[in-house]
């Protein structure tokens, strides 16, 4: 398993190049087109809740995303802020009125990934997802 | 890199998205497009998606915005040869029949106002 951790302020402008970022990195090891634009997709989403939601009304705190890789097999996402967290009811994934303007993150990360969980623990709120990736789309020499 | 680019033609508001439309962009998108619709003779609204790489919930919150706010006027809009990244995100948010799509140039020339 290989890990890489990044960090930014949770604006719209350093998140969205925190998540290339991480991009780039999976794009050393994943070659499928699909396979990364999903990933990509998943991490833009997490890290714009963050962006919207993690420091309501309060000067923008940190971001931190956590990649672990494990070659041939799935790539696992932590996206981690310090702000106020998602309330005590869990955060709803299901699908949302189709005029509805907002609310379709959850919705996208749960049907990107096979496995996404929220946790809270000494005020650090985190986004867990972990993406399982065919063999096909790995890279198979260096 | 510019994300958006503007043309108009007997009420017809050409608007060609492009690049990623994303948090980022939505503000500036947003408010440009809201200056071109503010002359209520553009009744007509054809939004080109052909050269949009990447689009998140964002964006797609946009389009829904606009659509609805649209279609409250009484105005038409189309979403016009969108890209795969659109449309990818347009099935998995099962929104591909909430919009008039129209993937074909003459499709979409027999439609408008002579």
């Amino acid at each position: 398993m290989i890990r890489f951790s990044l960090s930014c302020p949770a604006t719209p402008w350093a998140s969205r190049r925190l998540v290339k970022a991480a991009l780039s990195i999976l794009s050393e090891s994943v070659v499928c087109r699909d396979s990364l634009h999903d990933m990509e997709l998943a991490l833009t989403e997490a890290s714009a809740n963050v962006v919207r939601h993690a420091y309501c009304g309060c000067e923008p705190g940190q971001l931190a995303l956590t990649l672990n890789i494990q070659p041939m097999e799935f790539v696992e996402v932590e996206v981690s802020d310090w702000g106020c967290g998602f309330g005590n009811l869990p955060p709803r994934t299901d699908f949302v009125d189709p005029e509805a303007q907002s609310g379709r993150g959850l919705y996208i990360m749960a049907h990107l990934a096979d496995k996404l969980d929220f946790r809270r623990e000494h005020g650090k709120n985190t986004v867990y997802l972990r993406l399982h990736i065919g063999g096909d789309a790995w890279k198979t020499c260096d | 890199m510019e994300n958006l680019r503007l043309a108009t033609r007997e009420g017809v508001l050409f608007a060609a998205l492009m690049g990623e439309v994303t948090l980022v962009k939505i503000e500036d998108i947003k408010s440009r497009l809201d200056q071109a619709l503010e002359d209520e003779s553009r009744d007509f609204l054809v939004l080109d998606l052909d050269k949009v790489t990447f689009i998140d919930s964002s964006g797609i919150g946009f389009l829904v915005s606009l659509a609805t706010r649209l279609k409250g006027q009484g105005r038409r809009f189309i979403l016009f040869r969108p890209s795969e990244p659109v449309i990818k995100l347009l099935n998995l948010v099962k929104l591909t029949s909430f919009f008039e799509l129209i993937e074909d140039k003459d499709e979409l020339l027999a439609l408008l106002p002579d």
